[in-house]
């Protein structure tokens, strides 16, 4: 699964192996083995290369098949969602925006 | 108590925070992370109330299972109320050990929940009751079910 990933978003970012051997100090014969299957990055290269190549490591490892890393934005909406008034009545907009802020001061950073 | 409350929601994964806003609490997942988010100016009582019973809404999955303007919803308030009244009566019973002599008005009146929860506190005071002593005390049936 990852050798074929890396090539597929390697080609479609229109990058060199040599351009991305460059990029994490390797050489491209290094590089090349990854594309090949005979190795596998360390977890310091795997996390650059996901960065480079937009997407997440975990998608390079084949654990997903979400290319895109999702977005603070989105997370916040899809949270935001699972914070209900299960009283019957419908939460304030005070205690849904004390709830908005409180979300993004806690996790906006790690993104 | 609250302490104890806090370290048992820590060890189910939960994040608690406190902070203003017009609910006592509010329960919700922010990427798989549970969080209980609770009004900073509770007394303790009430924040030790309402993590009980926004746990119980994490334990439940009742963020899957809402539907807005659904009769459904009222139970899952039911059932969130219901685990609440059990946790806090196991502990008070732990703290001051009930028994028949025990005045459960008293109990109502400190816990100082909504009227119509009563019923509840009464029912899991009698069951502490029968299961330590193997006897079912009178009580009076002057109260009903919402």
């Amino acid at each position: 699964m990852f050798p074929e990933r890396l090539k597929t978003l390697r080609s479609e970012a229109k990058l060199t192996q040599k351009e991305i051997a460059d990029k994490l100090n390797i050489s491209q014969q290094a590089y090349a083995n990854w594309e090949k299957g005979k190795t596998l990055p360390a977890n310091k290269n795997l996390t650059k290369l996901s960065e480079m190549l937009n997407t997440s490591t975990d998608y390079l490892l084949g654990k997903t098949d979400k290319i895109k890393k999702s977005t603070f934005d989105e997370d916040l909406e899809k949270s935001l969602k699972s914070f209900h008034a299960f009283s019957g009545k419908t939460m304030s907009e005070n205690d849904r925006e004390a709830i908005k802020q409180w979300l993004i001061d806690n996790f906006k950073d790690k993104y | 108590m609250l302490s104890k409350i806090c370290r048992k929601v820590k060890e189910l994964g939960i994040k608690i925070d406190y902070i203003e806003m017009e609910d006592n609490g509010h329960f919700g997942i922010f990427n798989d992370l549970p969080v209980i988010l609770i009004n900073q100016n509770l007394d303790k009582l009430d924040i030790s109330l309402t993590i009980l019973h926004e746990t119980a809404h994490f334990l439940n999955g009742d963020c899957d299972k809402y539907i807005s303007n659904h009769f459904q919803n009222d139970n899952l308030e039911y059932e969130a109320n219901k685990y609440m009244i059990q946790e806090i009566m196991k502990m008070l019973d732990e703290q001051y050990d009930f028994t028949t002599d025990t005045n459960y008005q008293q109990i109502i009146d400190n816990l100082n929940l909504p009227y119509h929860l009563d019923g509840i506190i009464i029912d899991e005071f009698n069951n502490i009751i029968s299961d330590k002593f193997g006897i079912i005390p009178y009580y009076e049936t002057d109260y009903f079910y919402e």
